[in-house]
This record gives C-alpha cells, structure tokens and sequence, in this order.
C-alpha cells in the first residue's frame, strides 16, 4: 500500500460538459425565460438548478449546413435553441448517404499485433494522466461535424445550379422533396431519444449560425422532474414532433394522408403503465415475480388500437388456473387489432381475445375506435393472422418463451447465448475476451440457463437499457455508431450506478492500476478507485465480438433473444 | 410481433446453417483437390525415378504447420483472421487428409528403422488423440448440459471446500443438539473421504450412478441409529452431499475435456520437432 498511486475520488460534476462555460454564461441562460419559470426551491442543495446549468450543459455554435444531430443517431442530449436559425427535416428525412455519419475509430493492424505479442502482465492498468486530463479531453471541440455543405452530391439537396461556395450566412433551401420546418429560439428538440433511450427519429441542422444550448439527459431528466412546465413542455413536445413520426412508420398507418394522419394524431391518446424503473423491483429479489401492471383484459371490450412505441407489454391468456404466455410485443408492436377489425367488419363488439400487461414499463398509443372506422380499416387488408393463433401450439412449446420473458431476456439485442450441448467449456471465449480488454475479461462464463441454452452473464446490450438511468457523468452511454451501450473510461467515477441498476448484473466495478502496476488509491479514504467495466462488443476490433470468433464449436453466439424464441417455436422445441 | 417475424427469422436461421455446411463442404472440396495434387506430383516422381517420397514428406511437413497455426490464430484473436470454427473445420479437413498422405509416404502403416517408429509413433499419438478429442468434444457437452447447474472447472475445489465447510457445520450441530457423536463419528469414517476431494471420477465419466448409489447407501445405513433432531440434519447432509456428487460429475467430465489436449499437443510439438530433424537428415543424405 505504501507505494500506491494517490487519486482524489472521482464526483459528478469533476467534469463538467464545458469547462469554458462561465458564471456569466450561466447568468445568461438563466435570465432567459425557459428557465426563470422554474422554481429553484424544489431543487436539492447537492444538485442545484445552477449547478446543473453550468456543469451538465454547453452552448454550442453551429455554422451554417452543420447537422446538429442526424437521424438514427443514439444521443445522450437535447438541445435547447438560444439564437439563430435552425431547421429539422421531417419525415422521411434525408438520404443516408448524405448525412456524413462519423465513423468510430477502429484499432489499427499494428495496433492488434502490438497487442498481441505485449500482453500487459496486470490486468486493468490506466494511464491515470488522461483522467486528470479528461475535462479537456471530454469537452474537446475538436470532434468532427458533418455539414450540409459539404455533402458528396449538393445537386441531390439542393437541385442542380446551387453554387455552395458562394453561400454565406444562410443555407439554400433544400429541395421541395425533403419536408422541413424551422426550430425558433427556444425550442427544444432531442429530448424523446435522450431520456427514452431511443434513436433520434430527425435531423436537426443549422440554417444559419446559431447558437443551441446541449443538455446532458441527466440535466434534463433533473428539471423535468422538478418543474411542471418543462415536464408538460416535454410532453407537448412529443404530440407535436414526434406523434406523426411514430404514426407514420407503423405498417397500418404508412400511407394515410397528411389530413387523415393529422386527424388521427389529434385523437391518439397517450399511455404509460408500469414504472419507468422497473429494475428496482426487479432487482429486489423479494422471490415474488414482479408485478405486471393489466393493459388490457381477455374478454373485455377493446375501444381503441394500442400502438406500443417504447418497453414490453406480456400478451397471454387463460389456461387452466395460470396465464399462458402467447407473445410479447415491443416497440412498432400493436394489440386490439383483430378484434377492432372483427368489430367494424362484423358490426358487432368483439371482445379481447388475449390479455396485454405491461413488462416494466408500457408506453402506448391508443387510437380510438372511431378514428380507425373512419381512416384506417377501409383502406387496409384483414390480418393474416392473429395474436390468439399463437394458443394452438403444444404448451410444451412455452417453456423457453415463459423463461426469456420472466427473465426479462427479451430486452437484450446482443446476449450472449451458450450451446451448452455444443460448448466444451475450453473458455477460449474467456480468454478471447480477456486479451482484447487489458486481461480482464467483461464477461462471466455463467448465468442462468434454459434447457441446452445458457445466457451469460455479459452486457446484452439492451432494447431499454436501464444501466443508462442516473448515470451521474453520462460515461455510460450509446454508441452513435450500432448503438451498443459502451462507457467512457475517462469520464466513469466508478459510482457503481450502473452496476447497481443492470437487472442481469451484467457490469462490474474493477479496481484500476497505474501503468507501473501501483494500484490507484484515493488519498481520503485509502479504497481503490473503480471503474464500470463490461462487454463493448469489441467495437474498437475491426471484426467484431472476439469471443463470438475465438468459439472454435460455433457454440457462443451473440444474439437478438427475440431471434431465438422465433427460432425454438419454429423448431417445436 | 414473434408470430408475424417468424418467416424472415425461418430464412436467416437455414441460411446461418446452410453456410456452415457450405464453409465445411469448400474446405473439403479444396483439401481434396490439394491431397489428389500431391498425390499425383508424387506418382509423376516416381515414374521419372525421382524420390516421389520427398513431394509427399513436404506436403506433410506443410499440413503439420498449417495444423498448428490453429493454435497460434488462439494467441492473435483480435486481428480479423477468420472465425476459430472455420479454422476447426479446417484443422479437422487437413487432420484427416494427413493420415491417408503418411500412408504414402511412409509406403505402410509401421514404417521400418528406429527413427521414423518414433516419428510413426508421434503420428499415430497426435492422430490418435486428435480423434479421440473430437468425439468427446461431441459425446462429453451433452452429459455436462444434463448435470444439475453450470460450474467452472477452476472453481471447483472452492465449491467443494465450502461444500465440505457447511457438511461439517451441520454435523458439529447435529452432535451438539443430539447429545450423541453417532453423526460425527459417520463423518469420519465415511463422509469425509467423500468430501475431501473429487471422487468416483471413472463412474462419472462413464455415466454410473455409483456415486448417488454410495451416498444413498451410506445415508440409508446410518439413519436408523439417529433420532429426529439427527435426521434432520442428515437429510441436509444428504442433499449437499448430492450436490457435491453432481460437482464431481463436473470434475470427471471436464477434466477429461481438458486433459486429451495435454497429450494432442505436447506430441503434437514433439512431432514437428522430430519432422524437422527427419527433413534435415533426408537433405543432407540424399546428396
């Protein structure tokens, strides 16, 4: 211990999102009226409205054509526009080609041998000198924006003719073909993919030089729940921007007409059931499954279509004295449909054929019965199939799905999942992962098993990544490039909040070493200072998931677990 | 929705198979055609009274390397050579394509002088336990998968420690509240030579339950002489003594799946080494 390398314990806010920003920057912002509504007393000392304001938000210049946040992109921020123009491109967006995505950085042919052949004889070892750079490092300026200016083919925007080396100041109009509208001073926009951990549904580009004020998810999640305002303003938002996306991108309503669509999301309720942080008591381990808050009952009378757009809802029905499990919906799912559609066909109310209860959480769009007679059902084909088919399969057909659904398996996109009758436990997988991660492994070889299928304890990357919620520094995030859920070593503080939160304890806190081997303490209290650690898919290897290719017995496979349950129905395992 | 995906689903999961049958069919393909290539250069040698034997001693010595690499491409894991089941597969083609070319080679199965026996011997040793490690990677999965539990090999001896550690407790109390040492008596004479380390290792391997019918028998036996309070506790003792039963299960079986590759690859190395000084001694006496 004596020769241990000192380190003050990390704490949130260590490194703010701009250390440039100063107290009267702060000032400004706010005086500003989205801000002076609030009421200050609701905040606690430890997390003050200002101590937000200046640690967890930037201003940010944009030049005229650079995209502030693109389509398809995952974003811990939302955005808040001070001054300046600013357009959104509406559904359906533009090209992707044209968007000029990043790439991540990927390591280097050399990089890998290097690797290889100098194995580092401790694990976890730090070059601490970058933490103590990292609020520079974190708030570089130096990342590269993409602009509109520059795409590869400006005719495709902007139609032959456009001279963009002679524009300044203001960015010509698009083509008549991309729909956009422009976000005034005050507006904000991001907000639904930075606190519903989803993909951004539009780009966001500068008209001309502006200036927009970036707020971490974790600044925005902390006002919204103190002040009614923003909290109804978040949620006036969504009606407004992202209502008709949502509606737009389900089968049934794709080719409804602006007016019909218009109509529709005027009537479209919303709903949420359950807790946004079911994890809690899922992690509670009381032994009792947790509760699954009823949506809609088998057998009562269906008033609307349920849209799901955001957790998992457990379609069952009765069997004997228990539920039986048919299916789970998720995101662009719907329920009620073929009885509604029976109902308007037949003239007659037709009631649940299956109950729907919330896994979690259930975020839902009902759409009344009377709007879908009126727009929907006439213009589209009956069903070709229905959720209640699903019951005539032999119960013996349930096991695998009932397991993965009480075991919330469902939400992972990259589980780990282990033939056990194929895997001869050499752990070459193990080791794989453990040479390409500084010799320690991010995963355990074990977890819970399910017939021959073993799901290991490695992150799955999840559809609803709870790991993300109260991350202090915002470290553990989505990458932008696949959306896996990676943290940033340099700004982890090692709280263990995320460790905590992962219902699969899927995430480990591991004590860190200098680059000498001296293990890093803080000075205080003499405990090791830790670091988040799990499974980034190896998303700086050029190949993907070592441990996927080091499995010589194609035992280990990295999968979507909605896959796998398709898979085993379709099999009649 | 499952139901309404499972088509697009059905397709990718007989395409992920397909190509697996693909990938193992290409490199049979090209290992066939490789072995007829060197298998003619060699009978065109012989016919123009060249040593055909020396087409053939490359090509081995060529198979041999390409075999190891499959434990090189282990070490170089990040760099995108290739997923480890396509080099199996690859081993698995050239591993069998190897004997029918030392046949040639050798001109037999036993080839005559000291040196190539030993070399013969190696050969037969790597082959041997080649194929005998690929039928347990088949057989030996499936009996683990029906064991109760996952367990990882190293931490074995802890679980059984603590196993051991919660066995003993449970006889100290049941001594202690019965006012009797019958139980720990039983611990010494039986029970703790069960414990103290992995046993029955060859009934697990070949799938007897001689070891459930040990702790039964054993169980049995005592129960009589012991009163309520007592048995009780030997109903714990029996249960974790199952338990302990299904680690040593894990033991045999997992140790054998390791312990084939300590015999594959130290003469798997032996054999190269005597190759190479095979290759050597051929050079120099052949001019």
């Amino acid at each position: 211990m004596s020769d241990a390398q000192l380190m003050q314990r990390p704490r949130r806010w260590d490194a703010p999102f701009d250390p440039q920003m100063s107290e009267s920057d702060v000032d400004a912002l706010l005086a500003r009226p989205e801000f002076t509504a609030i009421n200050l007393a609701r905040f606690p000392s430890a997390a003050p409205l200002r101590g937000i304001v200046r640690n967890d938000c930037r201003i940010t210049t944009y030049a005229a054509g650079e995209i502030i946040v693109r389509e398809g992109d995952y974003g811990n921020s939302a955005f808040l526009v001070l001054d300046g123009a600013v357009r959104v491109v509406l559904p359906p967006g533009l090209p992707q080609n044209v968007l000029g995505r990043a790439t991540e950085k990927k390591r280097g042919l050399m990089d890998m041998l290097s690797d290889a052949l100098a194995r580092q004889p401790i694990a976890e070892m730090r070059d601490t000198a970058l933490y103590r750079d990292a609020v520079a490092r974190t708030n570089s300026r130096g990342e590269q924006r993409a602009s509109l200016l520059n795409v590869p083919n400006p005719a495709a925007l902007f139609g032959a003719g456009v001279d963009l080396s002679a524009v300044s100041g203001r960015v010509p109009p698009l083509l008549p073909a991309f729909k956009t509208a422009v976000l005034a001073p005050g507006s904000l926009f991001g907000e639904i993919a930075a606190l519903g951990r989803v993909q951004r549904t539009a780009t966001v580009y500068a008209e001309a030089e502006c200036r927009v004020l970036e707020m971490r998810w974790q600044a925005l999640r902390d006002i919204k729940n103190r002040d009614d305002l923003w909290r109804q303003r978040i949620e006036q938002g969504y009606r407004d921007n992202q209502l008709r996306t949502h509606l737009l991108e389900h089968p049934l309503l794709a080719g409804l007409d602006p007016k019909a669509l218009q109509t529709v999301a005027a009537r479209t309720l919303f709903e949420t059931y359950g807790s946004f942080e079911w994890y809690v008591e899922y992690k509670s381990g009381s032994g009792e499954p947790p509760a699954e808050p009823a949506v809609a009952a088998e057998g009562d009378y269906p008033d609307g279509l349920l849209l799901v757009t955001g957790g998992f809802g457990r379609v069952s029905t009765g069997l004997g004295h228990g539920a039986r499990t048919l299916t789970y919906l998720r995101n662009g799912d719907h329920f009620g449909l073929d009885e509604l559609y029976e109902a308007w066909k037949g003239g007659e109310d037709c009631p649940y054929e299956t109950s729907l209860s919330a896994l979690g959480y259930l975020h839902v769009l009902r759409i009344p019965f009377s709007v879908l007679a009126e727009l929907v059902f006439p213009r589209i084909t009956p069903p070709p199939s229905r959720l209640s088919d699903a019951a005539a399969r032999p119960i013996a057909q349930d096991a695998f799905l009932e397991w993965a659904v009480d075991k919330r398996y469902i939400n992972g996109t990259q589980a780990m999942l282990i033939d056990l009758e194929r895997c001869v436990r050499c752990d070459d997988c193990v080791r794989a992962c453990s040479d390409t991660h500084g010799g320690n492994p991010r995963f355990i070889r074990q977890g819970e098993a399910m017939g021959k299928w073993l799901v290991a304890n490695a992150c799955m990357h999840c559809v609803d990544p709870v790991c993300m919620i109260g991350c202090p520094t915002g470290a553990i995030h989505r990458s932008r490039e696949g959306g896996a859920v990676v943290i940033n070593d340099l700004t982890c503080i090692g709280c263990g909040t995320c460790a905590n939160a992962c219902p699969y304890d899927n995430i480990r806190l591991v004590p860190i070493r200098e680059r000498d081997g001296r293990q890093v303490l803080d000075p205080a209290s003499r405990e090791p200072i830790l670091k988040a650690t799990k499974c980034d898919l190896c998303s700086t290897l050029p190949a993907g998931p070592s441990c996927e290719r080091a499995c010589a017995h194609g035992a280990l496979r990295r999968v979507d677990i909605q896959s796998l349950i398709t898979q085993a129905e379709e099999l009649g395992r | 929705m499952t139901i309404l995906r499972a088509s697009v689903l059905r397709n990718r999961l007989v395409l992920r198979i397909g190509r697996e049958w693909a990938q193992l069919a290409l490199f049979w393909a090209i290992g066939i055609a490789g072995w007829l290539l060197v298998a003619l250069a060699a009978w065109r040698a012989e016919r123009s009274l060249r040593e055909g034997a020396l087409v053939t001693g490359y090509a081995l010595l060529a198979m041999m390397l390409a075999l190891a690499m499959v434990n090189l491409k282990k070490r170089l894991v990040a760099l995108p050579l290739g997923t480890a089941r396509a080099w199996m597969m690859a081993h698995l083609v050239i591993g069998t394509l190897g004997f029918p070319l030392y046949l040639q080679h050798a001109g037999g199965l036993w080839p005559g002088g000291h040196y190539e026996r030993a070399l013969a011997l190696c050969f037969y040793t790597v082959m041997l336990s080649g194929i005998a490690g690929y039928v347990l990677q088949r057989l030996l999965p499936r009996r683990l998968t029906h064991l109760e539990g996952e367990v990882i090999y190293e931490r074995i001896p802890s679980e059984v420690f603590t196993l051991r550690e919660r066995v003993e407790a449970l006889v100290l109390k049941g001594v202690q509240d019965a006012g009797a040492d019958t139980l720990g008596r039983y611990y010494l004479e039986s029970l703790h030579w069960f414990f103290r380390r992995p046993r029955f290792f060859l009934s697990h391997l070949f799938g007897s339950a001689r070891g459930a019918r040990w702790i039964r028998g054993h169980v049995g036996a005592l129960r009589r002489y012991l009163n309520e309070t007592e048995r009780a506790a030997l109903d714990q003792i029996e249960s974790l003594a199952l338990r302990k039963n299904q680690l040593d299960a894990h033991y045999a079986l997992q140790s054998v799946l390791k312990l084939w590759l300590f015999v594959h690859i130290p003469s798997a190395v032996l054999l190269i080494v005597l190759a190479f000084w095979h290759l050597l001694v051929v050079n120099i006496y052949s001019r």
